[in-house]
């Protein structure tokens, strides 16, 4: 039976934009029950998406084709293959999350934040989803304006800067890009990176083009040099904003090196991977460092995002199946950790107003559960065996091994600083003797803090799906690794192996 | 069949002469009856340039040609002012400028412009531009009393009057080299391209004297000034209209009789085309008056919109004029939403006087945002379509550093973009109480007509641009 379920996947999103807009400007409710609705539609839609694909076939599927111009042959094309059914199966999955998570902590204009939830969605699955240039770069440019407006309109303090630079930054490295699709357009006439990785670009101008695509996802992913929009605009965004930002934009950075660089520069991209290395090991090292010294949670988690990516991009280097495949896998687990920790952040930022490490000491008394969580997330965040986090950073490492065994070794003694930086802070929160900002004297006063204190039913849902998850990942990942593996290994084999 | 192809002028200036009769009889509440006499002259225009037969004809002794483009272009330049009257009635009325002369100077002043696209001749070219000058400076001073306005009118007069002359000069030295001024004559005088100085010296003069009117850099100089002088409701008429016009004109004068000397004035326009980019993009970061702003946005729009036709190939006459016209439209409809806060007690001067208009004023807001955005660029807005044909068309040329500036200055631009959108959306609260004063159905309707405009081009965009093929007049 034929159903043209990713499209439906796209649209349904803009559907609720519409109903949501319809609704009154100062009512709450409704437009949180319409996003939770569509939202939850659409992760339906997900999970029927992943029933129906093929696992073990290694091309494109559930592809769709709208003729756009006639003239000059530009189509909407969309598809899915093993590696980007994932990343639309996690946007789909993180949404309702979001959408709950804001259900009690945006108070004002919840109307319009639904709406541009829901657009994001729709802007998001279109990126993972489609297969021609043209229609990738308005969907990963077009989330700009939705995410400069979440910042910008229910951010913190300081969000008028933390937009602006997001916006501007990410603005600047796409237009390089823009001006790679349009050349690549005249110079053969195609969209459509199916029949894209067929053609072989002269070497040169892979060079000038792979830059060009480069400077858009190393701003996006980010890469160490241009990474400096990412702790503003994680500190300054709200939690759920946060949470779209590092679970699923910063992948559309890898996911774009690995659709569309890959197949269509493989040798700029071997040219250039000494350079793509140690920018990675410098943004795992530098990074962690940087995060070591933090005294704000929300930035610390915010540069262990980037050193995370740094293990994404290390992958990206050494352009062997293992590293690729290790590159899918970390960015997926790192989707669902960061999402966790910026979930949890928000819950103690919601209930304490603060975010500062000082302020906080011996939160396992007052909240155990919610603690338990942040624990297990930090641990995932550190690649413990057993959770997500571990199958992307030994697969990444495996693969660089393979080929550069220096690299290999100081990244791996970079991620131990993961370990230092994400302990130390859990041991300064959780652990040790109440904080005076708690303050609190008896025994009694304990529990009725306590109470005050527990996890809604929201917030229970969004962690303890989470953990369930990235544990899942952690222990059995075959079924998610058997596609991946097949559509990279048929990348590798189609671009990489005559290099 | 002589009179036929020339009939919709014919219908404006009678409608013009007519209406000064009327006017001046019934002058007490002629502004009205004259606006809508105006809207369905314009209506009555259009419709005979669509129904008439559109197969190239020169009349009037190789005066006057109507061929595709020229159609086309005719046809955008009456939709675009068919919208500016609908959109400004109302507003001139609420700053006591309802004179009757106003629907009469644009129906001349449009009159001016059609005659200049249609020019097959210099001098049918002059004609027309003088008209369409007059006019213009004439209803930049439209508020009498308002030494800015008169001040404003006064640079724009005085400048622009150097600008004919050096038109008219580089006419002069065309037709005294090559002995004529018709465009076929012209076309065919230059088949071999020229290597003649003079004659060179004189067609850059020409082009000189329509950058000018394009508010190209190093010609852009009245443009802030103007733009801020002129009442709001008028500055939308000079930001989109004429600009139209010229750059139909200047399609004209560079695919069809220059076309071959396309080495000499290619590098005039590449470097106008950065120059404007470049002044234009830095030029409005520090403004803080929303008009003059605008006017480096203008500027720097133009600069976008030459490159096409620096090209020199059909695809970029084809971009440049499309992006005109959607520029034009997205113009109208930022003025628009600044009119219709006017009208309903919120003066809009500078940009601080934004704020608050996304709480209090949801659905301009919303449109506001949804134009200026369009007019950064940013997908999947319309604004981003046509940007992409422009540099589509210059990168077939191989055009790279010309892209490259251009891009670099579109980042530029959003910065100031996002200000607009960022004091108009993310809330200041203002302290002062915004009057709401009877907003009647007018107003809005004229928002939502435009917005529904530039929708329905979206749809256009989206479905197939090749409806709009330009046929070149060769």
């Amino acid at each position: 039976m034929y159903f043209p379920i990713l499209s439906m996947m796209l649209s349904l999103p803009l559907v609720g934009v519409f109903f949501t807009t319809l609704v009154n400007k100062y009512d709450t409710e409704n437009p949180k029950i319409l996003a939770l609705t569509f939202t939850v539609l659409n992760f339906l839609l997900s999970i029927l998406l992943w029933f129906n694909f093929d696992r073990n076939n290694d091309s494109y599927q559930f592809v769709e084709k709208y003729e756009w111009v006639q003239s000059f042959d530009i189509a909407f094309h969309l598809g899915v293959d093993g590696i980007s059914i994932f990343f639309v199966i996690l946007s789909a999955f993180l949404m309702p999350l979001v959408v709950l998570y804001s259900w009690y902590s945006i108070k004002k204009r919840v109307r319009e934040y639904m709406s541009i939830l829901l657009l994001l969605e729709s802007l998001i699955i279109g990126t993972f989803c489609s297969l021609d240039l043209l229609s990738f770069y308005i969907c990963f440019e077009g989330v700009l304006i939705p995410m400069f407006l979440i910042i910008g309109i229910w951010g913190g303090t300081n969000r008028i800067y933390a937009c602006c630079k997001l916006f501007l930054f990410t603005l600047f490295g796409s237009v390089f890009m823009l001006i790679a699709i349009l050349k690549i357009f005249g110079d053969t006439g195609v969209f459509s990176i199916i029949k894209l990785s067929n053609i072989n670009i002269p070497e040169p101008t892979q060079l000038w083009l792979w830059a060009a695509f480069c400077l858009a996802f190393a701003i996006k992913i980010p890469i160490f040099p241009f990474h400096t929009w990412l702790p503003d605009a994680h500190v300054e965004a709200p939690s759920g904003g946060s949470v779209i930002l590092a679970g699923i934009l910063l992948k559309m950075g890898g996911y774009g090196y690995l659709r569309f660089c890959i197949p269509m520069f493989p040798y700029a991209c071997q040219y250039f991977a000494p350079l793509v290395g140690i920018l990675s090991i410098i943004a795992i090292i530098y990074a962690s460092l940087v995060a070591l010294a933090q005294t704000d949670i929300k930035k610390l988690i915010a540069y262990s995002s980037v050193a995370h990516m740094g293990i994404v991009t290390l992958g990206f280097m050494a352009l062997n199946p293992y590293s690729l495949t290790g590159s899918v896998v970390q960015m997926l687990s790192h989707g669902l950790i960061s999402s966790a920790l910026f979930f949890c952040v928000g819950i103690i930022y919601e209930r304490f107003q603060t975010r500062e490490i000082a302020h906080y000491e011996g939160l396992i008394s007052l909240m155990p559960l919610y603690s338990s969580f942040f624990i297990i997330f930090s641990f995932a965040a550190i690649a413990v065996p057993s959770t997500s986090g571990f199958i992307g950073e030994f697969l990444v490492l495996v693969g660089v091994y393979k080929n550069h065994p220096l690299y290999a070794t100081i990244a791996m003694l970079g991620c131990i600083l993961s370990a230092a930086y994400m302990l130390w802070m859990c041991g300064r929160v959780f652990f040790g003797r109440i904080s005076e900002l708690l303050g609190l004297e008896t025994k009694i006063e304990l529990k009725l803090l306590q109470k005050k204190l527990l996890l809604t039913i929201p917030e229970k849902i969004i962690l303890f799906s989470l953990a369930m998850v990235i544990f899942f990942l952690g222990i059995y990942p075959q079924p998610f690794l058997n596609p991946i593996r097949l559509s990279v290994n048929k990348l590798y084999l189609t671009n990489l192996l005559n290099l | 069949m002589n009179i036929l192809a020339i009939l919709p002028e014919l219908l404006l200036a009678i409608f013009g002469v007519l209406g000064i009769l009327l006017g001046v009889f019934f002058k007490n509440n002629s502004y009205t009856s004259l606006m809508i006499l105006a809207k369905i002259a314009i209506i009555i225009s259009m419709s005979l340039l669509l129904l008439l037969p559109k197969d190239p004809t020169i009349i009037m002794n190789g005066f006057f040609i109507n061929n595709y483009f020229v159609i086309i272009v005719k046809i955008f330049l009456l939709s675009g002012c068919l919208l500016y009257l609908v959109i400004s009635h109302r507003s001139l009325v609420d700053n006591n400028l309802s004179h009757f002369e106003y629907p009469i100077l644009i129906i001349f002043s449009l009159l001016g412009m059609m005659v200049m696209v249609s020019a097959n001749d210099l001098l049918s070219l002059f004609m027309g531009l003088e008209l369409q000058n007059l006019c213009l400076y004439t209803i930049v001073a439209f508020k009498r009393d308002s030494p800015l306005t008169s001040e404003a009118a006064l640079k724009y007069f005085v400048m622009g009057a150097v600008a004919s002359g050096i038109l008219l000069f580089g006419i002069s030295l065309v037709y005294g080299l090559t002995g004529v001024t018709n465009y076929a004559s012209l076309a065919k005088f230059f088949e071999g391209g020229s290597q003649n100085a003079a004659v060179i010296i004189g067609v850059l003069f020409i082009f000189v004297g329509i950058l000018f009117k394009l508010s190209l850099a190093p010609f852009h100089t009245w443009t802030p000034d103007v733009y801020e002088g002129a009442p709001t409701s008028i500055t939308m008429f000079i930001a989109s209209i004429p600009k139209m016009a010229a750059l139909g004109v200047l399609a004209n004068l560079a695919f069809y009789p220059f076309l071959n000397l396309i080495n000499h004035w290619h590098f005039l326009l590449v470097s106008v085309a950065i120059l404007s980019m470049v002044l234009g993009s830095l030029g409005a970061l520090r403004q803080d008056n929303l008009k003059r702003l605008l006017a480096y946005s203008a500027i720097s729009n133009m600069g976008f919109t030459i490159m096409g036709i620096t090209t020199g190939i059909t695809y970029g006459l084809h971009s440049s004029i499309l992006y005109i016209f959607f520029y034009m439209l997205m113009i109208l409809g930022v003025f628009a939403c600044i009119l219709n806060m006017s009208h309903r007690g919120h003066k809009i001067n500078f940009l601080k006087d934004l704020r608050g208009i996304g709480k209090h004023y949801p659905g301009t807001a919303f449109a506001f945002t949804f134009i200026v955005f369009s007019l950064a660029g940013i997908p999947p807005l319309p604004g981003f379509f046509i940007k992409i044909y422009v540099l589509q068309s210059v990168l077939k040329q191989h055009a790279y550093g010309l892209a490259i500036v251009a891009i670099l200055t579109s980042v530029v631009s959003a910065a100031y973009y996002l200000s607009i959108v960022k004091f108009t959306l993310l809330d200041k609260v203002t302290s002062e109480e915004m009057e709401n004063r009877l907003n009647p159905k007018h107003s809005n309707y004229a928002i939502i007509f435009s917005l529904f405009i530039i929708i329905i081009s979206l749809a256009l965009v989206c479905i197939n641009p090749d409806s709009l093929l330009i046929v070149l007049p060769n």
